[in-house]
């Protein structure tokens, strides 16, 4: 007859995520890189937003992209346009990236000029906030088509962001988004965030975001 | 589910160490501010533990409550989600010192 008993475990529930995720911090720390994991809802302007980012940071630092969707590699071509090194990493049935899918697209990457690395996650804003990719900084996108309080309902992403950056503000006139507001709530989960508002697509704001992230290589 | 996945991952990586035949029950900790509702990790843990030692255990969930310190007065209080406001000197952004972890605590295995 079996018996049954009892054991200690005390494993943290990520534990093996976190350690992978921390080899990969290591390596890019070491090559000085700087990898910033992109987060928001499906249709927020992440690809958008990566693409002007990538034209404007054109002989100012070199960037590659890990871009995570769960099908198709549509966005990994959209970014090949711009000519930099990318691969698509398809997730599957999962919700998010994870630190092991991270290091699969790492080792397929040719960063070898890349200064910042551009992980763009599936839009979510519920797990992506759980998994650290071993990234230097998740970046938290909201557009103004979205409701504002967004930072209230979903407090874990932006409470682990660095940075909010508010989308399609070209659309302002035509919308009720209060940007006073979203910013309002989102510095109540969160009073280090630091907040940019931009249009993508006018270029509109542009600048001081493209501003802070040559601010992180240095 | 991918959370409910690595749970079911560690328990039979454990029942296996431990040369057990099967898990019986894992007990978790989850914390009220980790994002992971119980309800949804109790209803995914059943699928994701099929297959291995762990099919058929009992996932036994135990909420860790939300504290939060106040980074202006010190305080320690209870955060009510999604905002952690001081209660006593209603500054903002206090620091979470429990409610946001995910462990697995123990199993019973046979």
């Amino acid at each position: 007859m079996t018996q049954k008993r009892i054991v200690e475990v005390r494993q943290n529930i990520l534990s093996e995520n976190d350690a992978i995720a921390a080899e990969t911090r290591a390596a890019l720390e070491k090559d000085g890189v700087v990898s910033i994991n992109l987060t928001s809802s499906p249709g927020s302007g992440k690809t958008t937003l990566l693409v002007k980012t990538i034209e404007e940071l054109k002989g100012r630092a070199g960037v590659a992209v890990i871009e995570g969707d769960q099908q198709t590699d549509n966005d990994a071509r959209k970014i090949e346009t711009t000519g930099v090194p990318v691969v698509q990493v398809n997730t599957g049935s999962a919700c998010h990236l994870d630190a092991r899918m991270v290091r699969g697209g790492l080792a397929r990457l040719e960063r070898d000029s890349a200064r910042i690395l551009f992980i763009e996650n599936v839009g979510n804003l519920v797990c992506p906030a759980s998994y650290d990719l071993g990234e230097t900084m998740k970046v938290v996108l909201l557009s103004v088509t979205e409701g504002e309080d967004k930072p209230l309902k979903y407090p874990k992403m932006f409470r682990v962001s660095s940075a909010m950056v508010i989308t399609k503000t070209d659309l302002l006139p035509h919308v009720d988004f209060d940007v006073g507001r979203c910013v309002d709530y989102a510095l109540k989960i969160n009073p280090q965030l630091k907040v940019f508002r931009l249009s993508a697509r006018t270029g509109d704001g542009m600048d001081g975001w493209i501003d802070h992230l040559i601010s992180l290589n240095h | 589910m991918s959370i409910a996945m690595n749970i079911a991952d560690i328990a039979s990586g454990h029942a296996r160490d431990n040369g057990a035949a099967r898990v019986v029950r894992v007990f978790v900790d989850i914390g009220e501010l980790s994002g992971v509702e119980a309800d949804a990790l109790a209803f995914c843990y059943p699928a994701a533990s099929l297959g291995g030692p762990a099919e058929g255990s009992e996932l036994v969930i135990n909420r860790i409550a939300g504290k939060a310190v106040c980074g202006d007065c010190g305080a320690e209080f209870k955060p009510a989600d999604p905002l952690v406001v001081c209660p006593a000197c209603q500054a903002f952004g206090g620091r979470i010192v429990s409610g946001d972890e995910m462990y697995v605590r123990k199993m019973e295995i046979e």
